[in-house]
C-alpha cells in the first residue's frame, strides 16, 4: 500500500483514541513522571505526619511542585519527540492535528494517576488519624491535581509552539520566577499556581497557625481555566478549525479572568 | 597522538558550532538575580539560596554544551572522544569560572566565608551530575541534541537533592550538618566526574 492510499483511508480510521491510550502510557512510563511520583511521595513521607501545618500542605500543595514540574517536561519530551521524526511520520495515516489531540488526551492519564494519588493520601491521613487544623475542602484538595492536568497540557503547548532545545525549561524559570513574585509581592498570591493554603506561624512552622485569605472553590476553577486554555493552545497550532481552539482559547481566558478575580480575599 | 594542530582546528570548530544561547540565557539571569531589588536585606541563608539558583541556572545551561549535530560525522576523525567533549567543557568552564567568582564578589560579604567554598562545592558536583547525564544520553543512547533531555533531568535530579530526609539532605543550613552534607556533595561530584570520564572515551575503550 502505498502512502498515498494510507493518506486517503485517513479519514475513515479513528486513529485518535487508540493513540491517545499509547501516548498515555508513554507519558505515565516516562522516567521524569515516575520521578516526580516519587518525589512527591518523599515530600509526603517527611512531611505528611511531621505537624498540623507541613500535614496540610503536603495534602494539599506539595503536587505541584514535586510532580507537576517533571511531569510538565515528561509531557514536553514526549511530544517533542514526534518533531525529530516527522519525515517519518508523514508517511503515516495521522496528521499533527491528530498527534497533538491524542497528546492532548493522554494528559487524562497522569491527571487520573493524581486524582488516585491524592485520594489514597487523604484515605490514609484519615486511617492514621494524621491531626489538621481542619480537613481541607474538595477544592483544595483538587489543586495538585489540576496542576498536573496543567502541566501536562502546558508542555505540549510549549513543544508545538516553541519546539527549539531549551525553550521548556525558560518556559519553567519564567512559570516559577512569576509565581515567586505573585507570592512574595501583595495580594497577589493566589494568583499563582503554587499555593500553599496554610500560613507558616513562627518556627519551627509545625503547629497550626490558621489559613491565608482567599476562596479556593475558584481557585480550583482558575487553574482548570487554565489548563483548558493551555490545551487549546496545544490544538490552536496545528488544528483545521482554528476559529473553533481560538474561541474555547478565549472562554477559557475570559473564565481564568472571572475566577481569578472571585478567588481575590 | 593527539597533534596540537589538530587540537587548534578542533577548538576554533568547536568554537563555532557550541551552542552558546543558553549559556547566554543563564549569564543574564544570573545578572537579575544578583541585582534583584529584594524588600529587605538579605540573611546569610538567602545569599546561599541566591547562590544555589545560580549554580542550577548554570548548570541548565551547560547541559548543552555537549550538543553536537554533527557528532556522528566527526566520530570518524583521528581524534578521540575525550578531546573533543574536553574542549566543549573547556570552552564551558572558561565562560563559568568568570560569572561564579562575579557571583561569589557580589554575594560573599553577606555569609560566613566557609561558604564561599561549600557553594563552590554545591556548583562543581551540580556541573558533574548534568554532564555526566547529558554526555550518557549523547554516548548511551546516542541523542545528538542531549541537553534537550538532560535540562530537565538537572531539574528533577535537583527536586531530588531537595526532598531528601533529614539523614542525607543536601540543602542543609543547620552548622552541624554542613560538613556531612558537603561530603555528599564531593561524593556527587566524585560520581558525576567518573561517568563523565568513562562516557566521554571511545565505544573501544570503554
Amino acid at each position: 500500500m502505498t502512502a498515498e492510499a494510507l493518506r486517503a483511508s485517513a479519514p475513515g480510521v479513528r486513529v485518535v483514541p487508540p493513540l491517545a491510550w499509547n501516548e498515555t502510557w508513554r507519558l505515565l512510563r516516562h522516567p521524569l513522571t515516575l520521578l516526580g511520583l516519587v518525589l512527591w511521595i518523599l515530600r509526603v513521607v517527611s512531611d505528611g505526619w511531621a505537624g498540623p501545618r507541613p500535614a496540610f500542605a503536603a495534602l494539599t500543595s506539595e503536587m505541584t511542585i514535586f510532580w507537576g514540574v517533571p511531569v510538565f517536561f515528561a509531557a514536553n519530551l514526549v511530544a517533542g519527540a514526534t518533531r525529530v521524526a516527522e519525515e517519518t511520520l508523514s508517511v503515516v495515516p495521522c496528521d499533527r492535528q491528530r498527534r497533538t489531540a491524542a497528546l492532548c488526551l493522554a494528559a487524562l492519564g497522569p491527571f487520573a494517576l493524581a486524582c488516585v494519588a491524592q485520594a489514597l493520601l487523604a484515605g490514609l491521613y484519615v486511617v492514621t488519624g494524621n491531626k489538621l487544623e481542619r480537613f481541607p475542602f474538595l477544592a483544595e484538595l483538587s489543586t495538585g491535581p489540576l496542576n498536573v492536568l496543567g502541566a501536562c497540557l502546558l508542555g505540549v503547548a510549549v513543544a508545538r509552539w516553541l519546539p527549539w532545545p531549551g525553550a521548556s525549561v525558560l518556559v519553567m524559570l519564567a512559570l516559577m520566577a512569576s509565581n515567586k513574585i505573585m507570592l512574595d509581592h501583595g495580594g497577589q498570591y493566589m494568583l499563582g499556581l503554587y499555593l500553599d493554603f496554610t500560613i507558616w506561624g513562627p518556627a519551627p512552622s509545625l503547629a497550626p497557625a490558621g489559613f491565608i485569605p482567599g476562596h479556593a472553590g475558584p481557585h480550583a476553577l482558575y487553574l482548570l481555566s487554565l489548563a483548558i486554555g493551555a490545551g487549546a493552545l496545544a490544538m490552536l497550532r496545528d488544528g483545521s478549525r482554528r476559529e473553533l481552539w481560538l474561541g474555547a482559547g478565549a472562554v477559557a481566558v475570559l473564565c481564568a479572568v472571572v475566577t481569578g478575580v472571585w478567588q481575590l480575599p | 597522538m593527539i597533534r596540537l594542530a589538530q587540537l587548534a582546528l578542533l577548538a576554533r570548530l568547536s568554537g563555532k558550532v557550541i551552542r552558546w544561547q543558553p549559556l547566554l540565557g543563564a549569564f543574564l539571569l544570573t545578572a537579575v538575580v544578583l541585582a534583584w531589588p529584594h524588600d529587605e536585606p538579605l540573611t546569610w541563608k538567602g545569599t546561599v539560596w541566591s547562590l544555589r539558583v545560580i549554580a542550577v541556572l548554570v548548570t541548565l545551561a551547560v547541559v548543552f554544551v555537549l550538543d553536537d549535530v554533527a557528532a556522528e560525522v566527526l566520530a570518524s576523525l583521528p581524534l578521540p572522544l575525550a578531546a573533543r567533549t574536553g574542549l566543549r567543557l573547556g570552552f564551558a568552564l572558561l565562560c563559568v569560572t568568570p560569572v561564579w567568582g562575579v557571583s561569589l564578589l557580589v554575594l560573599a560579604p553577606g555569609m560566613p566565608a566557609v561558604w564561599i567554598w561549600w557553594s563552590t562545592v554545591e556548583l562543581a558536583g551540580l556541573l558533574a551530575a548534568g554532564l555526566a547525564g547529558a554526555a550518557t544520553l549523547a554516548t548511551r543512547y546516542g541523542m545528538r541534541e542531549p541537553g534537550v533531555a538532560a535540562a530537565p533531568g538537572v531539574v528533577g535530579g535537583w527536586l531530588l537533592l531537595f526532598v531528601l530526609p533529614g539523614p542525607v539532605a543536601m540543602f542543609t543550613l543547620r552548622p552541624q550538618d554542613w560538613t556531612a552534607a558537603h561530603l555528599r556533595w564531593s561524593l556527587l561530584l566524585v560520581a558525576g566526574l567518573a561517568v563523565l570520564i568513562r562516557m566521554s572515551r571511545d565505544p573501544a575503550r570503554r
